[in-house]
């Protein structure tokens, strides 16, 4: 099962997600990712908090997100991800591209 | 641990099932948590890749087969196809440290096995892909030579103290190419005429078999040109080594740097 849970702390959009991201489910992820993006709103957290398990199929959308966003000079920024997920993210390099967050207020406020 | 199997069929919303039976399997062979994810994300991407790129999408005619077994220290995973002869360790390896705009979209997957997983075989036989991955069982003891992937060289570190005392601290894993780096160190200690050596181990975190032979060969070495290697500050892993083989008897071992300092008396001046 996999969740999303979208709220506005203007100017950010904040997406928790929750459950398990693999390649069954990870376009539900580029979906609510997508959502977001074509209302508007170019300044995104993402909460991993609740997220215990990603494969690189939920790194390929978060990917595709960031690159949309950027061309848009808006930004996607992950807080609070399990270590196994910021090991997935890390063995990507992807940490050198995407800010990583201890928190979820900290996220936000780095806008 | 016996071979055990289970069969999914080719479809991305069993892949799970697969996961969960590796994840069990890898636990009861004494895989800690971090290497039990590693084993579920080999083999939830290698299905995906299967799946998707070797079979097609939903062909629920189509199955998987996922081997497990122990075998001495290590977990062997197998997984078995049918689809065309596909050797997924052949293609070229995407770029971590590419920029964003430049970053493939695809073949993620098999690069983190190959990060991930120890040992890596992939044949083709009897009309079935097969992929052998190994994850190796770290040894409680750090006696084992292979648990991990090898460090940069880290730097080993001189120092001089009063009445000719000299300290020398390697560092990291100590092994047998960092051990063959402290020996260099050591000899030319000696060879400068050094000879009240006291080893600060207190940076040391791993001991193979190896350089425990080595670390031996450089106190009889020291104790023939009539100066002496004393060890500082074991860690907790390495001192557990000593002990099991009864290095603390052969070695004089202080808690500390600071406490040899004091405490030792070398024969030399």
């Amino acid at each position: 099962m996999l969740d999303f849970n979208v709220s506005q702390s203007d100017p950010v959009t904040l997406i928790e997600a929750s459950g398990r991201i693999d390649s069954s489910n990870a376009n539900l992820l580029g979906d609510a990712l997508s959502g977001v993006i074509d209302e508007g709103h170019t300044q995104l957290v993402l909460d991993l908090s609740a997220v215990g398990y990603m494969s690189s199929a939920g790194l390929r959308e978060i990917v595709s997100a960031l690159k949309k966003l950027r061309r848009a000079s808006g930004d996607l920024r992950i807080a609070q991800p399990s270590p196994r997920v910021v090991e997935v993210i890390e063995m990507s390099g992807l940490d050198s591209e995407i800010q990583v967050f201890a928190s979820q207020a900290e996220a936000i406020n780095s806008y | 641990m016996n071979e055990k199997k289970l069969r999914i069929s080719a479809q991305i919303k069993d892949i799970a099932t697969a996961c969960d039976f590796v994840v069990a399997e890898a636990e009861s062979a004494g895989l800690d948590e971090r290497d039990a994810h590693h084993c579920q994300l080999a083999v939830d991407e290698i299905c995906t890749n299967i799946i998707e790129h070797g079979y097609g999408l939903a062909d629920d005619e189509r199955f998987i087969d996922i081997i497990c077994q122990k075998y001495d220290n290590r977990f062997v995973v197998q997984i078995l196809d049918d689809s065309f002869p596909f050797d997924p360790l052949g293609r070229t390896d995407p770029d971590p440290t590419s920029e964003l705009e430049d970053r493939r979209i695809g073949g993620w997957g098999v690069y983190f096995i190959k990060k991930m997983m120890d040992e890596l075989t992939y044949d083709y036989s009897q009309g079935r892909n097969r992929l052998t991955m190994v994850k190796r069982l770290k040894s409680k003891t750090g006696l084992s030579e292979n648990t991990r992937k090898p460090l940069e060289p880290t730097p080993i570190l001189v120092s001089s103290y009063p009445n000719n005392n000299w300290s020398i601290a390697p560092s990291g894993r100590l092994d047998i190419a960092s051990s063959r780096r402290l020996e260099a160190v050591v000899v030319k200690e000696l060879g400068d005429g050094h000879r009240n050596l006291i080893l600060d181990m207190s940076k040391v975190d791993y001991i193979a078999s190896g350089g425990l032979k080595i670390l031996v060969s450089l106190w009889k070495r020291t104790r023939d040109q009539r100066g002496d290697l004393i060890l500082a500050g074991l860690t907790p892993s390495v001192r557990e080594v000593f002990m099991l083989i009864g290095f603390d008897l052969v070695f004089t071992v202080f808690k500390s740097l600071n406490e040899a300092l004091a405490n030792h008396k070398f024969n030399s001046k």
